[in-house]
């Protein structure tokens, strides 16, 4: 089973963001914020991860900065959830619009993580 | 003192140049009363990619739902979040992360003073900071402020905290004795028109402006109007000369003219030839290539222009050049401090010669508070008169029957009073006009005969031989009786 982080500050996304891909067969593991999140990338690498921009501690282009930058983590496929759809990341994999369109979500993580669910 | 603006002019005003840097301060108030879409507009004003915006939320709307609410602003650019504004939920560190140590609040506020220090926000937002009390005793929530107020002091990032406090809560809670501005915003259901208004309750190190000052919410944002009263009209330099009221016969009664920056009330009775005394005084400074201001509350525009056309005046092309400005208010919505924002919006550049404002009954009207009437009015004259305009004001008296005194003792108010009244002569309704006052300044004393007809007023020659003109037939004096 393909394991995914996501990766937000708000709980109801994350609830969101679980619900429909658990629906869809994934493992989903949570993060409140980049910090909470590269420690985990860190420990365990999931197969696709889902950012928000816009958190505490740890804002999401710093965990992508970091993941990129740590051999560990540098392949992980990123997904960007974002308020502001228009912003450049180049280092991220997609880029999703709040708010987002399940469709849309799962398609990429069907893409980006290289397979269907188990 | 280095202040952050509101990106409101009239806010800024307000709060004597905007927010100060470093400060925190408390925006309280009710559901509804605007404290979201002002702090927002706040953080739209001042954020940079350098300088960004903090809009952190506790228990609020979600961030989607923000966004979308948002839309519809003029401030709002969904491309200016996360690249300048951001925004970022507490809740974790409240919920997940809060309780360490024995402080639920400290995860939070170590988040915002390191935000504050390292990435040097403009301004930092917490919405709701009142949802904090959910987590943590009122001791807590004490040192939360004495904290955050205590290090945010040593950047320059306006730290602002909104509340649904209620006017009770703003006597003693921690979160005002410790804050450095409270600014409160309400909604007032009132007829004719519900109002809100927003109030300074505090601001350190600023002489802040005093009394409810009006806000109302448009696609702009919102948009403030300072209570008139608290302002200080800055005077102009007037040439002390005399213009010419645009009527025949009236400046000869009014020994030459109307002093130069006079505020001029014509009173009377409906139907009597107030507007079109008003449209008189307007034409002939339109004539004179003068900048003209009416605000009307009854007439439109359009009607005003149709009633100078019926008089011969034609006044839409000084309109459509921006000679002649046109602000009418429906009654139903006229509010004072509105009013007063747009009338100094309109002589503000010094180069508006005339105002006529008709009528001051629809102004008396509007004022709820009916003790800051003589207040109002007078400050109003006063930026007119500062503005280098001369102005003529309408308000109506009775229609028939004695004389009461007129303005309910307002007059005091103005420098000249005018009074136009119909009058029972020979059986026939006629018209008169008498010049009750004028401030230092000599004038006829007697009455005079008038008629409205198809080139305006006309003003005849004076009423002798008659008594009884202040009640509401004039007799005329006949022979004295045979002995």
């Amino acid at each position: 089973m393909k394991t995914i982080l996501i990766v937000d500050d708000e709980s109801n996304m994350r609830f969101l963001l679980r619900m429909i891909l658990e629906g869809a067969g994934y493992e989903v593991v949570e993060a409140p914020h980049g910090a909470a999140a590269l420690k985990r990338a860190t420990e365990s690498p999931p197969d696709l991860l889902v950012t928000d921009l816009m958190m505490p501690v740890m804002t999401g282009r710093e965990l992508i900065e970091r993941l990129r930058a740590d051999p560990g983590t540098a392949s992980i496929p990123i997904v960007v959830v974002s308020a502001n759809p228009t912003a450049v990341l180049d280092a991220v994999d997609a880029v999703i619009g709040k708010p987002f369109d399940p469709d849309a979500l799962l398609e990429a993580a069907r893409s980006l993580s290289n397979s269907e669910a188990a | 003192m280095e202040r952050w603006t509101t990106g409101i002019a009239e806010l800024d005003l307000v709060l004597d140049g905007g927010l100060p840097a470093g400060s925190l301060v408390v925006v309280a108030g009710g559901p509804g009363t605007g404290k979201t879409i002002l702090a927002q507009q706040i953080c739209f004003a001042n954020a940079t990619p350098e300088r960004k915006a903090i809009y952190y939320t506790t228990f609020s709307e979600p961030h989607a739902k923000l966004v979308r609410y948002l839309e519809p602003f003029d401030f709002f650019d969904a491309g200016a979040l996360e690249e300048r504004v951001e925004f970022v939920n507490l809740e974790s560190l409240l919920l997940d992360e809060g309780g360490r140590d024995g402080d639920a609040l400290a995860p939070a506020v170590t988040e915002i003073v390191r935000t504050c220090f390292e990435r040097r926000p403009s301004v930092v937002v917490v919405d709701s900071a009142k949802a904090l009390r959910d987590f943590a005793d009122a001791h807590a929530v004490r040192r939360m402020f004495h904290d955050l107020s205590g290090r945010v002091a040593h950047t320059d990032t306006v730290l602002l905290f909104l509340g649904e406090y209620a006017p009770e809560e703003m006597e003693g809670d921690p979160e005002f004795s410790l804050a450095d501005g409270i600014l409160r915003l309400a909604y007032v259901a009132h007829e004719p028109v519900d109002r809100r208004w927003l109030r300074v309750l505090k601001l350190r190190g600023a002489n802040h402006l005093g009394g409810k000052h009006s806000v109302t919410i448009d696609r702009t944002g919102i948009r403030v109007s300072p209570r008139l009263e608290s302002l200080r009209p800055e005077g102009a330099d007037l040439d002390g000369g005399r213009i010419t009221s645009g009527i025949p016969g009236l400046d000869e009664m009014m020994g030459g003219g109307i002093p130069s920056g006079d505020v001029t009330a014509v009173l009377g009775p409906s139907g009597v030839g107030k507007t079109a005394a008003a449209l008189h005084f307007v034409a002939q400074g339109i004539e004179e290539d003068e900048r003209c201001l009416y605000v009307s509350f009854q007439e439109d525009g359009d009607q005003l222009l149709q009633k100078a056309a019926s008089f011969g005046w034609e006044l839409e092309s000084a309109r459509a050049s921006g000679q002649l400005a046109i602000y009418h208010v429906p009654q139903g919505s006229l509010d004072l401090d509105i009013l007063g924002t747009a009338v100094r919006a309109g002589v503000a550049d010094g180069s508006v010669r005339r105002v006529a404002i008709d009528s001051l009954a629809e102004l008396v009207f509007a004022a709820r508070e009916a003790e800051r009437f003589p207040a109002y009015a007078r400050t109003l004259a006063a930026f007119l008169r500062a503005a280098g305009a001369t102005s003529l004001i309408t308000s109506e008296t009775a229609t028939l029957g004695p004389m009461t005194a007129p303005l309910g003792g307002l007059s005091f108010l103005f420098h000249n009073v005018v009074l136009l009244r119909f009058l029972e002569m020979d059986s026939q309704l006629r018209r008169a006009v008498t010049v009750l006052k004028m401030r230092d300044s000599d004038h006829e004393k007697g009455l005079r005969q008038y008629s409205v007809c198809g080139n305006g007023i006309s003003v005849g020659d004076e009423l002798e031989d008659i008594t009884g003109v202040l009640g509401w037939s004039a007799l005329r004096e006949g022979p004295p009786p045979s002995p």
